[in-house]
């Protein structure tokens, strides 16, 4: 099954190659084959998720591998439907480095075997996990297109409107997917939060400790419910709204990453 | 059959000339039935737009053609202005004629190279041609090449890429910062002559709302009447202006109400909501720090010129990319068109050959009763042979030389040939 995986991954590369032809010699029917190799591939991973789940079913739990197999998939799917729902052309090679990064995470991380033995166990451990790479897929998503965001925000304040950023969409429509995606990713980590709090309760008796991956989790938290609610209230957007989401978001990306270094 | 065009345009005329010998399109109904009244002219199209007014035709009669498009041209002018007029005509045949439809079809001959306005037009003439039954095989063919030539430039080369005047520069930046404006308000603030152009051209891309405020309110009440959108007083602009998300600041000199304090509160009061402002005034009204503040988008009408000038230098490099297909399309279907010409010709004199043949053949026969069916079947199979190999050359040639596939050659090798006489065959 694995050398179906890395078909999936070759699928993405030669994307990848396409937004780089793209990003070299300016022609847009780089990026338009490139947008059909990511609807290839993820018809493909669909596909191939599918099977690999059937087979799986009942005889060990979720890992890595499909975890991130998955966030991958999901991310396929946003970005084309952002393609075509708000002409996300230009974001192709951020949206596409990030795929092939969730697949290389697939294939490197080790699933540890404790994990499998308590996601067997636990329906709370499950949805945790679940949700877990959901927010992470929402949140990269947000987190590319900030960047977008100050870029593009970048180029048009200082005049120069060249380059791959000329391909961007609209700020107000940078803006708009940014804090969307803020707010689909937040109320995702909030059932991170909640799930993860259940299991601890049952394993440990306590639904929180003094754990540094706890503890950032929920700073992080704390740290976006003030920001959505100040952009909801003061009108805290644009740049200084994308900046400190970035902050948020870099703070949730470093406790995953403390989260699967155990 | 031969191409001719006549011409004038923004490069051989001023305006003042042109728009004397414009066509109305009632004037292009009249003046297409005229010219297919006359014998010398089988085709034709007129091509009547603010730059240009050209006639182009399918003839037979080269000269005659070009007297009676001349003359077609300045039919709605005053007898006394004609000798001006005729010297800022110009006039095309065949395979140059074919290249300039080509350039014009392309926005190559344009004033704005790249503009997409003269495809539409060249396709509106030839629609308008084809109404009137203008139009047959060779122009219905040339436009449509000349359409199909206009698409593969634009999408091969970056000639229509990028704004050329100050006034899409500013919808395109509104448009890089809105996306689209129907959900928001524009203000213009004065009546200069480039604050109107630049409104007209965001009002094109139908905003919400779009307020105009000059310190004399009967000017703005005039940019109202003409439909630019609805006249305030100007003491409302400090309102205006916390409603508005694009400003464009068509005055001069200081005001109170655009001070880098007084956008602030704006800014505040308007919960941060992007605003976009473009500032036309020489000396500029909104001082220059204001582009610091978070969301506010401030460009000056150097800023417009200089992305507009830097546009038109890339729409230069490409235009000599684009010169190559349409010399590379132009000769092609010339040379189809030749080829298409000389091939009635061929079969003209093979038929003409053959008539001969048969009828000295039977002539022949018939004074030798004596000859059996094989020996007639031999003679008659020489007589094939003969034709046949007199013609191959000369039929080669005419395929595949250029030079005598021309539409005069054609013209002497027919009259040699007597193909057109009735009855010669």
């Amino acid at each position: 099954m694995e050398y179906a995986f890395l078909a999936v991954l070759f699928i993405y590369l030669t994307a990848a190659l396409f937004y780089i032809l793209r990003l070299v010699f300016g022609y847009a029917k780089f990026s338009a084959i490139g947008l059909r190799c990511v609807v290839l591939g993820a018809v493909v991973q669909l596909t191939v998720l599918v099977i690999h789940l059937i087979r799986l079913q009942g005889t060990v739990s979720l890992g890595y591998l499909e975890y991130f197999q998955l966030s991958s998939l999901f991310l396929a799917i946003l970005f084309i439907v952002l393609c075509f729902s708000k002409r996300f052309y230009g974001s192709g090679p951020f949206f596409i480095t990030l795929i092939v990064v969730f697949c290389l995470l697939s294939f490197s991380l080790h699933t540890p075997s404790m994990l499998s033995q308590l996601t067997r166990g636990s329906g709370y451990l499950l949805l945790h996990m679940v949700f877990l790479f959901l927010s992470l897929v929402v949140f990269s998503v947000s987190f590319v297109v900030a960047i977008m965001f100050l870029l593009s925000e970048w180029q048009i304040k200082q005049k120069r409107l060249k380059g791959i950023t000329a391909r961007f969409p609209p700020l107000q429509v940078l803006d708009h997917v940014h804090y969307r995606s803020l707010y689909t990713g937040f109320v995702l980590f909030t059932l991170v939060i909640i799930t993860g709090a259940g299991f601890a309760k049952i394993k440990t008796g306590h639904y929180i400790s003094a754990d540094l991956k706890q503890v950032l989790g929920i700073v992080s938290w704390l740290f976006f419910a003030a920001l959505l609610n100040l952009r909801a209230g003061k009108g805290l957007s644009g740049h200084r709204g994308v900046v400190l989401s970035l902050i948020g978001c870099v703070s949730i990306i470093i406790s995953f990453i403390l989260g699967f270094s155990r | 059959m031969n191409y001719v065009l006549a011409g004038m345009n923004h490069k051989t005329a001023p305006v003042a000339m042109r728009e004397k010998v414009a066509f109305g399109k009632g004037d292009q109904s009249r003046a297409l039935a005229r010219l297919l009244n006359t014998p010398a002219i089988q085709e034709a199209v007129i091509l009547s737009t603010c730059n240009r007014v050209e006639i182009y035709s399918s003839t037979k009669e080269i000269g005659e053609a070009k007297k009676i498009l001349l003359e077609t041209m300045l039919s709605g002018c005053n007898t006394e202005d004609h000798h001006t007029l005729k010297n800022h005509v110009y006039f095309r045949e065949n395979e140059c004629a074919v290249l300039h439809l080509f350039e014009v079809a392309a926005s190559l001959d344009s004033q704005i190279t790249g503009e997409n306005q003269i495809t539409a037009q060249v396709k509106e003439a030839h629609l308008v041609a084809h109404q009137n039954s203008a139009t047959g095989y060779y122009l219905n063919n040339l436009f449509s090449r000349a359409l199909f030539v206009a698409k593969r430039v634009k999408t091969e080369t970056d000639i229509s890429r990028g704004n050329v005047s100050v006034g899409s520069v500013g919808a395109m930046l509104a448009q890089k910062i809105f996306g689209s404006l129907k959900d928001k308000s524009v203000l213009l603030l004065g009546a200069g002559e480039t604050g109107e152009l630049v409104i007209r051209h965001l009002n094109s891309l139908h905003p919400k709302e779009t307020m105009i405020v000059n310190r004399t309110f009967d000017k703005a009440l005039k940019l109202q009447a003409e439909g630019l959108g609805t006249a305030y007083e100007f003491e409302e602009l400090g309102r205006l202006l916390c409603d508005a998300d694009v400003l464009i600041s068509s005055v001069s000199g200081v005001l109170t109400q655009l001070s880098r304090d007084a956008i602030c509160t704006v800014m505040n009061e308007r919960y941060q909501q992007p605003l976009f402002i473009i500032d036309l005034g020489v000396p500029r009204t909104i001082p220059a720090e204001v582009s610091g503040i978070d969301n506010l988008y401030l460009y000056n009408i150097d800023d417009l010129h200089e992305i507009a000038g830097e546009n038109k230098a890339a729409r230069s490099l490409s235009a000599e990319e684009a010169k190559n297909i349409i010399d590379q399309e132009a000769r092609l279907f010339y040379e189809k068109h030749i080829n298409f010409l000389a091939l009635p010709a061929i079969a003209g004199l093979g038929k003409k050959f053959e008539a001969i043949r048969a009828h000295e053949f039977k002539r022949t026969v018939s004074k030798m009763p004596l000859l059996s069916h094989e020996d007639i079947a031999r003679i008659e199979k020489l007589t094939h042979s003969i034709i046949n190999k007199i013609l191959h050359d000369p039929v080669l040639s005419l395929k595949n030389q250029k030079e005598l596939s021309e539409p005069y050659v054609i013209g002497i090798f027919r009259k040699l040939f007597r193909l057109d006489d009735e009855g010669s065959e």
